[in-house]
């Protein structure tokens, strides 16, 4: 099954690389959705299928924290995985996303293998 | 916080990046630690603030060249149009990934700093100083014939300091 991604970042650039490690790696993609912030992003997921996130943590509006907290906390898009790709390191941000759900965590600065090895697990289950 | 500390977690953010992302050789070089916060400068300035028990202001400075440089390595894309948004928008998140891995390390020592969005500017004659009493830190690299300064101030929070803690920008009138 071909999946449809959502790609949030403030960072354009952040989001075209991700764009292109995506096409490299062998999972079959149908869609990309790009947005710049949390409130995007939802609109984005109101209007379309969406089977994986990938999201920053610091963007204006609306934080990637608080975006991983409305899609865990909604019927509709709870079963939808999602990753944080992210310059927080901290540990208090690691485990704040591991408790509200996040299927992954990968830090910036990353390498194309870094985010197939942590999306490979979330396909396979 | 000691400024040894900082170059040291600098260098190694910077070449991380630089490693990871950009796939290209950059040379640290030398550092110092300037009493004075006014700098005039030309080219690309990127300012992140942070935010914590410790506050202070993290700036990656480099020339339009090298702003260039950066996003085309970054990208994989020739910047064919000098100092556009895009590139801009590059340099910022060059400056998130470097700034961010060095708040990363620093808040095992100094407790939880909350980050910025980056701010870049783009000119020729400006002055950039930052109301602190603090001094930088600057650390410098050599990149394909050009300089790229990363720039830390970090000072203990107190609530007198930290609401005068804006940085501004002025333009030399030359």
């Amino acid at each position: 099954m071909a999946l449809d991604v959502l790609i949030v970042d403030d960072s354009a650039a952040i989001r075209k690389i991700l764009q292109r490690v995506l096409a490299q790696a062998d999972i079959n993609i149908s869609n990309v959705y790009e947005a710049g912030d949390g409130m995007e992003a939802l609109e984005v997921l109101r209007a379309n299928r969406v089977d994986l996130v990938l999201a920053d943590i610091n963007m204006p509006k609306m934080d990637g924290i608080q975006l991983l907290r409305e899609i865990k906390t909604d019927e509709k898009w709870n079963k939808v995985p999602v990753v944080m790709v992210t310059t927080e390191g901290g540990q208090s941000k690691v485990i704040t996303a591991a408790e509200l759900g996040a299927a992954g965590y990968v830090r910036k600065p990353f390498t194309a293998d870094q985010i197939r090895r942590t999306l490979e697990p979330i396909f396979a289950a | 916080m000691y400024p040894d500390r900082i170059v040291e977690l600098v260098r190694a953010a910077t070449a991380d990046v630089f490693e990871t992302m950009l796939n290209l050789e950059v040379v640290a070089a030398e550092t110092s630690v300037d009493s004075s916060a006014t700098n005039m400068t030309d080219g690309v300035v990127s300012v992140i603030g942070l935010a914590g028990e410790w506050v202070g202001t993290g700036v990656l400075q480099c020339n339009a060249d090298l702003a260039c440089t950066l996003y085309s390595h970054l990208l994989s894309l020739p910047a064919t149009e000098g100092v556009t948004a895009d590139v801009l928008d590059a340099v910022a998140e060059i400056t998130n990934m470097i700034i961010g891995a060095v708040k990363n390390d620093l808040e095992d020592e100094l407790g939880p700093m909350g980050m910025s969005i980056p701010t870049v500017i783009f000119g020729r004659n400006f002055t950039t100083r930052n109301v602190s009493a603090q001094g930088w830190t600057t650390v410098t690299f050599h990149c394909g014939g050009s300089d790229l300064h990363i720039r830390i101030s970090l000072e203990l929070h107190d609530g007198r300091r930290a609401a005068r803690a804006a940085f501004s920008v002025g333009h030399s009138a030359d």
